[in-house]
């Protein structure tokens, strides 16, 4: 809102700017990725078009307050995708031990501009029926606001199954992270 | 980043506006009928104006001040008509670690509520989170961690104002009708004046009041007095300190 | 956050109106110390009045490094370059793999951890830091938005690179048309430089070495883009070496001639940080680049068991036939040395691991745990040597 100012000077009609949002409603939530999550709460979908991983993204109040992305990664693939060329990004190779996967997250979340991203509390778990991972994270927003998370990762065929919870420290990550951990616990591979 | 994409995501949307618009969250209806005068924390109200020339945009120290003091006289007047008690932020010395956390949280608020209370074509007050429609989403917060500010202040609610205007230059219009000559296509003018104010409530956390309020290039100029004046009226125009007042007439 | 993307960067670049504007100079002549414009309509108070807002911004920024020790050595030199105009100027460290320093109007310099990591000693870190102090002294950025008034709106379009570690850099970058400056600029800035430099008794050959050393890693990068022109934000594009700016650089170097280098001193103080940078480095994913950087870190000798844990990274995620074990070779190494990261014996079992060799896999596993008991990642590693020895 506050840069309001600086883009109405842009005075410019975009494409793709205006790409709607649209409501997930509780229960089963169809994703871009190779799994469906349960939702116990209604969330917004973010347009794909505003997307730049091979996901979906979801918010209760925007994305600065709350994010959850939803995504698989193939095997040769970026989770990060530009157009820029003289930039490169992590791919995920299938195979790769979960420690390579650890890295794979939590350097691909430095590049999105997370500050000081550190990773805790790693360990194996069940999901979906496989063995993967879930660890802690945290950092600051550009601004100096510090970050909490949760990422829960596994692999199968489809590739490299991800969920990724962000949101300030204060007050956001503690309101949603029982949702966000009932979205994990009921990941369900489609494919 | 997040300042970026939010403000690009709303770009179309705020370019269609028509002049003289407001939008204004749901009230709370959290104020007593009957109270004692509330105190209030005003923080510094963050404003810039700048002065749009062809190729290159200024922000203008001269008249970004004299802005920020009239808006800034007009808050207090507006907040001590209706009997409010008035601090202001810049004068509480030694911001504790926690309310630098705070106002950082409270940026990311301001941004979400612009993400997601702005106007889409003619149609006001629609909330773009669609998710967001029922009466009890509507609320945002800043947690419980408001309080940190109450602790040094004793105060009872925190307003924050933010002013934008730009100002174009003879220039820049002409340099836009040229370039509509030559392309059939004529970029919209940028003068532009936006205000919202928001006040949160310290003891919950809970963003009570939102409202901004959007002008043409043609009004509202915060370089006056009396502008700004009737600017911050609409603001407040029917706050939860405004209905108060009147309840309490009614009596 | 993953909603950004060029294309939206872009779009709000467009926006911020930007100057790029062509080559036309208008000189200001220079500032005088300890004076500012009293004309709050001036041009001038409006760039110190943004950039006011600007560094409280940075200075707020996640990205600033916090030490003590460091910060205050480089505000030291800063203040010690800059003469008369001691204590105008502010510096804030971040922490983002990019070779880049610049100066707000305001006299705010941020100098990137980027460039830290590349420098080689302190004649050439004064000299990047004299260089910024003379765009501030020649009020660059005021001359570069009086020469923007006769801009076309056709140059507004000001192309960002750097995604991601564009956040960081957000309020800085956004107000890039003013710290990017004109050829003539940059000339006069080297002067005031190499002279600032040259008077304070400093090897100014620094400037060769420097421009030499970066012009060998641009070569060496593994993406076809940053040799072909590097689009990143750098130095090199915002500071173009051009044939003759080298040329002007070797004459002004013999002028003022000193010998002071500082090697031990400034390796000293970036040495807690160099495992933590090179980090930043690796996720750029630039082997050749990133390996280039580790090869004149490691030419005195110092460092080896950080160094060469991170050129085994560079290997372990290049992935190219033969990286394996090369990766392997140099983790080994790197132990061998007392500096080596507990993280080496870790990568170590998983080399191992992945090549099937379970016993020794899992001894080195138990070798990292038995020096990180409290590791982060002990749960998976546990669970991986149960695996390995199941």
């Amino acid at each position: 809102m506050k840069k309001l100012l600086f883009v109405l000077a842009a005075t410019i009609v975009l494409p793709g700017c205006a790409a709607t949002m649209s409501a997930v409603q509780p229960g089963i939530v169809a994703t871009e990725a190779a799994f469906t999550v349960t939702a116990s709460d209604a969330w917004t979908r973010f347009p794909k078009g505003l997307n730049v991983t091979p996901g979906s993204v979801l918010t209760k109040d925007g994305l600065g307050l709350n994010q959850v992305y939803i995504l698989t990664v193939e095997d040769g693939k970026k989770m990060i995708k530009t157009v820029d060329k003289t930039q490169n990004f992590p791919a995920y190779a299938k195979g790769q031990s979960q420690l390579k996967l650890v890295d794979f997250v939590s350097t691909n979340l430095t590049r999105l501009g997370f500050a000081n991203l550190e990773t805790s509390a790693i360990e194996p778990t069940i999901i979906g029926g496989i063995e993967g991972v879930k660890m802690q994270i945290s950092g600051q927003y550009p601004n100096g606001l510090n970050m909490k998370g949760k990422v829960a990762m596994v692999e199968n065929d489809s590739g490299l199954n991800l969920v990724i919870y962000m949101a300030p420290a204060m007050h956001y990550y503690d309101r949603d992270i029982a949702e966000v951990d009932g979205l994990i616990n009921s990941i369900s591979f489609t494919k | 980043m997040f300042d970026k994409i939010k403000s690009v995501a709303i770009v179309g949307c705020v370019l269609v506006l028509s002049a003289c618009a407001t939008t204004n969250s749901n009230p709370s209806d959290s104020f007593n009928e009957e109270r004692e005068s509330v105190k209030v924390l005003l923080m510094e109200p963050d404003v810039e104006m700048r002065y749009s020339k062809v190729g290159s945009m200024e922000l203008r120290a001269d008249w970004s001040e004299v802005a920020l003091e009239n808006f800034r006289g007009s808050i207090i007047r507006q907040l001590e008509s209706t009997g409010e008690d008035v601090i202001e932020f810049k004068d509480i010395s030694g911001t504790v670690g926690d309310v630098e956390q705070l106002l950082l949280l409270n940026e990311q608020v301001a941004e979400a509520m612009g993400q997601h209370f702005v106007m889409i074509g003619a149609v006001p007050f629609k909330g773009r989170l669609p998710h967001k429609t029922n009466e009890n989403r509507m609320s945002y917060t800043l947690g419980e961690g408001a309080k940190a500010l109450k602790a040094g202040t004793d105060a009872d609610y925190a307003a924050f104002l933010t002013s934008r205007s730009v100002i174009e230059s003879g220039g820049s219009i002409f340099a836009k009708i040229a370039i509509g000559a030559v392309t059939g296509y004529v970029p919209a003018l940028s003068g532009f004046r936006g205000a919202y104010i928001s006040l949160v409530d310290l003891e919950t956390g809970e963003v009570v009041w939102l409202k901004a309020n959007l002008a043409s290039a043609f009004a509202g100029d915060p370089r006056s007095k009396d502008n700004t004046d009737a600017v911050v009226d609409k603001l407040m125009e029917n706050s939860p300190f405004k209905d108060d007042v009147a309840d309490t007439t009614k009596k | 956050m993953l909603q950004s993307s060029h294309k939206f960067l872009s779009c709000l670049l467009l926006g911020s109106a930007l100057i790029v504007a062509g080559c036309e100079t208008t000189d200001l002549g220079t500032r005088t110390a300890g004076v500012k414009t009293l004309d709050k309509s001036s041009s001038e108070a409006s760039l110190e009045y943004e950039s006011d807002k600007i560094e409280k911004k940075v200075a707020k920024s996640g990205a600033r490094i916090r030490d003590a020790e460091l910060n205050a050595y480089v505000s030291g030199l800063v203040d010690d370059l800059s003469g008369d105009y001691k204590g105008e100027l502010r510096v804030y460290l971040l922490e983002a793999p990019v070779f880049n320093a610049g100066i707000l109007p305001n006299g705010a310099m941020v100098v990137y951890s980027g460039l830290l990591l590349r420098v080689e000693n302190e004649a050439e870190l004064s000299l990047v830091l004299a260089h910024e102090f003379g765009h501030y002294y020649q009020k660059h950025s005021l001359e570069q938005q009086a020469a923007a008034k006769n801009a076309t709106v056709g140059n507004l379009i000001f192309s960002l690179g750097t995604l991601g570690y564009g956040a960081l850099l957000g309020p800085l970058i956004a107000y890039g048309g003013l710290m990017s400056f004109s050829r003539e600029h940059e000339l006069e800035a080297d002067k005031v430089g190499l002279q600032t430099i040259g008077e304070a008794g400093y090897d100014t050959m620094a400037a060769i070495s420097l421009w030499k050393n970066l012009s060998e890693e641009k070569a060496a990068s593994s993406i076809k883009q940053v040799r072909k022109r590097s689009a990143r934000s750098s130095i090199f594009d915002t500071h173009p070496a051009s044939v003759d700016r080298l040329k002007k650089l070797q004459v002004d170097a013999e002028t003022w001639k000193g010998s002071k280098l500082e090697e031990e001193k400034y390796r000293r103080l970036i040495r807690p940080h160099l495992k933590s940078w090179l980090k930043a480095e690796l996720g750029l994913r630039d082997a050749g680049s990133t390996l280039n950087v580790i090869d004149r870190l490691a030419k005195n000798g110092k460092d080896l068991g950080v160094l060469e844990y991170s050129r085994a990274r560079v290997y372990d995620f290049r992935g190219d036939e033969g990286d394996k074990a090369l990766a392997l070779t140099h983790y080994l190494i790197a132990v061998k040395y007392a500096d080596a990261p507990v993280e080496t014996w870790r990568e170590i079992g998983d080399i191992q691991s992945s090549m099937g060799e379970k016993d020794k896999a899992a001894k080195s596993f138990q070798e990292y745990l038995s020096r990180a008991p409290t590791a982060s990642d002990a749960a998976i590693i546990k669970n991986m040597i149960q695996t390995l020895q199941g």
